[in-house]
């Protein structure tokens, strides 16, 4: 155990806390490499057995990036706020990637699955991972809540209550802007009105 | 409102109808749209569409990921998938074909659970791959071929069309001589593979099929390691990807594997033990959870195997497990015991270097029994009581990383019996070496594995309170360790020892810990207890140990301001440091926690106001860390003492009045941090220390006079303070500094302005307000982050009221 030669996630987060464009930039590469990491480990385990927890992925992140010792609960909520932000962009990368890789042309491989890495949270419809990142960037720009929301529940996998603490609001409040974020979402993306 | 001109009007609606019954929606919606049948209208289907589809983004996005599957038809490299063959712990396999059908071939792909997407694992992947495509034997299906896709690596291997060893022996009701021989084809095929310094790791009957020409061949030589978090490669750079479970069956997994030691080739030896003591008998040597991995983990490494010719005896199917032997229960355990017994035995031997030294002589063994030989492998006397002990003493033990304490106390025990039974073979002095050092190896590890654990888990959710478990755990195991020893001295003295890490860890404030203060003076008072049960405390080891447990002791009660018993500790440690440099004078590092010593016991008195005894401890800290400096001029540590200590003698000069006399101290700690720092710049408590010098050196200059050396003083601390901060903006100590210092700058040309020869008062004025500007910035900065403490709130008013006072003078003139 060295906590000396562990990044100092506590300190980051503070700087990034403080609005410091650098320290998020070195927060946020710091954990999409080590999501990253975690995640397409689990990505490439294709059984319909394993459910795959991603509020474990941002835990086993915080475990290993956080230093053992000056790290409050502030500092872990907002974390959790930022990891989910940073899942978001581990997985649509991925299917990012996936998607050129299918592109490709005649020497590409072809990829395992035709669909299944691009599609994801299947309701009535399966979602394009790809157009709900569109969407949800269009909603952070018209009621930033409500993406923020998506982005802890959805891609952080945080229970509504954790939600809320990290949001700092009531579970009521968080309840109301999921069910809304979602209405917002679900109209964009069947189409316009 | 770039995307929705109109969500501004529709969301509040939408807030108000989710809190009110379906009933009174319409007479809202026509209260607060009004003509607007458009905006009525959309709400309404928005509202109807979310009723209807609760599960639009229910599951978290990885969820959905994880569901996905690899179907028949997908390509890997130039193969094309055609069905299942079977799911694993590692992966997925699958028949497959030549897709380009350049020729006709059906290989296996097995889907390996890996991600060799970064540089590192790939390199290593591909290393692997090729030293098991060199891998050539007819018991041993060859690789072909492997690659990865989207990091996800695959192997393509020789299609064994097979039936698993064990049913293949059932099936075909082979005796106990014909399932020994197709046991020794098995064995040829692992030593060939042992030859290529090639370790199977997860070797199972799952693993060995047996071809209709009647040969066995073994599939996946290796793989695991490819899989295994810890191998090569995974290191490279950091321990950050080392935290995976390894990759074995448990049922089959060897005691090593388990504890996460190091695999060789007595693994397979093991696991070799295993499948024979299976296919003899039809049952398991001992049954591990399966579904519980730390009861697995106790099982491998604690339970004792039955004996092979006891398991057909005592088996509730004895007459079946026997008929599927060609044989009847009597005979068949009565063939068992014996030669077969040791053999199975000795393979399963706990630890690695008591089972056969190679497959070779394991498979030898076998070869002697089938043709009447005697067997080399002998049961041991003294073995057979390490087991045994082992077994008496087995530890239940289920936390994570605890876990470890348990193996320890079990290997110790062993350890310890095996000594015994030597000493009685008058070889008592090696074994009890040996057995101490590896006690102190694995206790050192694994009381490290459980408290770093537990200081980890702390900053989980509700980690608190399993971090207090696991120690509290840590602490029973110690107990159980210390039953164990009967008083030896070597191991009281480790065991203190690790008392007193595991009350660093509960809640010295001096290290990372849990914050359970209480523990933490209770492990060191049983770490001092134990300490003093020893019977030469003038031994240096013990009186380290004792010197230890009294400074911890003394830092608790510091810490919870209980000033004389933190006194009385100090002086214990003192005296006891005294006599351990009296007895060791060249002991460097006694002597520096000697000084040391004298620093805690000064910083007691001091707080109590005792300056002037307070002096003598620091002038003996000074004395001591100076010897030491002079024996070894190169030590840094010795030199940074040096200065810590001319720098408390500074201080106790100023509180007594002379303020000569400490800046002469400061002046001296300055120079020899300067020299500390210009030799390593980053080492940021040498630049602190420097900074936090600079102001004390211009209080002293001030304080005499000196107004233009101690703005000079003050303003060199002011920008090594600024860069202390820039580098870690969220110092709350080093922005309070900060602050000081400037706020002591602004008292310089207060001082000049209010002096008798002032040249030009208002200039004065002038300067001090904007440093008590500078300072009042630098603390409020920190107040509207959230971190000014209460109690330093009034730095805000301090700085605010001198600010008024220059204005004041200013205005007047």
């Amino acid at each position: 155990m060295d906590p000396r030669q562990a990044p100092d996630v506590t300190a980051l987060l503070r700087r990034v806390g403080s609005g410091e464009a650098e320290a998020e930039q070195a927060l946020y590469a710091l954990l999409w490499g080590e999501l990253r990491r975690i995640a397409s480990v689990h990505l490439g385990r294709r059984d319909a057995g394993h459910t795959l927890q991603p509020t474990a992925l941002v835990n086993e992140a915080w475990l290993r990036l956080a230093p053992p010792d000056g790290s409050d609960w502030r500092d872990r909520e907002h974390f959790l706020s930022f990891a989910s932000r940073v899942m978001r962009s581990v997985l649509v990368d991925h299917a990012r990637r996936r998607l050129a890789e299918k592109r490709g042309g005649g020497a590409a491989p072809v990829p395992l699955d035709e669909a299944s890495d691009l599609i994801v949270g299947g309701g009535e419809r399966p979602v394009d991972l790809l157009a709900l990142d569109d969407a949800l960037s269009r909603l952070d720009a018209d009621d930033p809540a409500l993406a923020r929301i998506v982005d802890l529940r959805f891609f952080g996998g945080l229970s509504m209550e954790e939600a809320a603490r990290v949001e700092g609001v009531s579970l009521s409040t968080a309840e109301r802007r999921w069910r809304l974020a979602r209405i917002w979402l679900r109209e964009r993306l069947e189409g316009a009105p | 409102m770039s995307g929705d001109g109109d969500w501004g009007r529709v969301r509040p609606l939408l807030e108000a109808l989710l809190d009110l019954p379906d009933d009174r929606h319409e007479a809202f919606l026509a209260e607060r749209c009004g003509d607007d049948d458009a905006l009525r209208a959309r709400v309404l289907r928005l509202l109807a569409d979310d009723r209807r589809d609760a599960r639009f983004l229910a599951r978290p996005a990885l969820e959905t990921f994880a569901a996905a599957r690899v179907g028949a038809g997908a390509r890997l490299g130039p193969w094309r998938l055609v069905r299942p063959l079977g799911d694993g712990g590692m992966g997925s396999v699958w028949l497959a074909e030549r897709a380009d059908g350049e020729f006709e071939k059906t290989v296996a792909v097995k889907i390996l659970r890996a991600d060799v997407s970064f540089p590192a694992m790939a390199a290593r992947f591909d290393a692997e791959r090729r030293v098991l495509a060199r891998l050539e034997h007819p018991n041993i299906a060859r690789l072909l071929d492997g690659g990865s896709e989207g990091g996800v690596p695959w192997l393509a291997m020789e299609h064994v069309d097979g039936e698993r060893i064990d049913r293949f022996c059932d099936e075909a009701r082979l005796d106990v001589d014909a399932r020994l021989a197709l046991f020794r084809g098995v064995c040829d095929a692992v030593r060939a593979a042992h030859r290529n310094l090639v370790v199977h790791r997860d070797l199972k009957p799952g693993n060995v099929l047996v071809a209709s020409d009647g040969a066995p061949k073994l599939l996946d030589f290796g793989i695991a390691k490819i899989l295994d978090p810890d191998g090569p490669g995974a290191k490279d750079g950091d321990d950050l990807t080392r935290t995976g479970l390894r990759p074995f069956t448990p049922r089959y997994a060897s005691p090593e594997q388990v504890r996460g030691a190091p695999v060789t080739t007595a693994t397979d030896v093991y696991s070799l033990g295993v499948l024979l003591y299976e296919l003899l008998t039809g049952c398991r040597p001992y049954a591990p959870d399966e579904s519980n991995p730390l009861a697995a983990a106790a099982t491998v490494c604690g339970a004792e195997p039955t004996r092979a010719s006891r398991a057909i005896a005592e088996a509730d199917d004895a007459e079946e497990l026997a008929a599927l032997r060609s044989s009847t229960p009597v005979r068949l355990a009565r063939r068992l015991a014996g030669d077969l017994d040791t053999i199975v035995a000795t393979a399963l031997a706990k630890e690695p270097e008591r089972r056969y030294a190679s497959v070779d002589r394991l498979d030898d063994d076998v070869r002697r029994h089938l043709v009447g030989l005697p067997v080399l492998a002998r049961p041991d006397g003294f073995l057979y009581l390490a087991r045994k002990a082992v077994r008496r003493h087995r530890l239940a033990v289920v936390a994570a990383g605890v876990a470890a304490v348990a193996l320890v106390v079990a290997t110790l025990v062993s350890l310890r019996y095996a000594a015994d039974a030597r000493r009685e073979r008058d070889a008592a002095a090696t074994a009890r070496d040996r057995s101490a050092e590896l006690f102190d190896t694995l206790l050192d590890r694994s009381m490290d594995a459980a408290l770093d654990a537990g200081v980890r888990v702390h900053v989980l959710a509700g980690g608190t309170r399993i971090s207090l478990d696991m120690m509290r755990r840590a602490i029973e195991d110690l107990d159980v360790i210390e039953r164990q020893a009967g008083g030896d001295p070597a191991v009281v003295a480790r065991i203190a020892e690790a008392h007193t890490r595991l009350g660093d860890r509960q809640g010295n404030p001096a290290f990372p810990n849990v914050g359970d203060v209480d523990g933490a003076t209770e492990s060191y008072r049983r770490a001092l207890a134990l300490a003093e049960s020893l019977p030469d405390e003038a031994a240096p080891a013990t009186a380290s140990l004792l010197a230890t447990c009294h400074t911890r002791l003394g830092e608790m009660a510091h810490h919870r301001r209980d000033l004389d018993e933190a006194a009385a500790r100090f002086g214990s440690a003192l005296a006891t440091l005294e006599r351990l440099v009296a007895a060791t004078p060249d002991d460097a590092r006694a002597r520096l926690r000697l000084a040391l010593a004298h620093d805690k016991v000064g910083t007691v008195l001091d707080a109590r106001g005792a300056f002037a005894e307070a002096r003598r401890s620091f002038e003996r800290y000074h004395a001591g860390a100076r010897s030491l400096l002079a024996g070894r001029p190169e030590d840094r540590e010795a030199r940074f003492h040096v200065a810590l200590a001319r720098q408390r003698l500074g201080r106790s000069e100023g509180r007594a009045g002379d303020h000569a006399a400490a800046r002469t101290e400061f002046a001296a700690a300055g120079a020899l941090l300067e020299e500390l720092v210009a030799l390593d710049p980053h080492r940021a408590p040498w630049r602190s220390a420097l900074a936090w010098n600079g102001l004390w050196l211009g209080d002293a200059l001030l304080s005499i006079g000196q107004a233009d050396a101690a703005a000079a003083a003050l303003e060199r601390s002011a920008d090594a303070y600024r860069a202390l901060l820039d580098a870690d903006p969220d110092d709350v100590r080093t922005g309070l500094r900060l602050g000081a210092v400037l706020d002591m700058r602004g008292n310089v040309d207060r001082v000049r302005a209010t002096g008798e020869a002032a040249a030009d008062p208002s200039a004065g004025w002038r300067e001090a307000r904007r440093w008590y500007g500078a300072a009042l910035d630098v603390w409020s900065a920190l107040d509207a982050a959230g971190r000014l403490a209460e109690r330093d709130r009034r730095l805000l008013e301090m700085a605010r009221e001198k600010i008024a006072e220059c204005e004041e003078h200013l205005a007047n003139e």
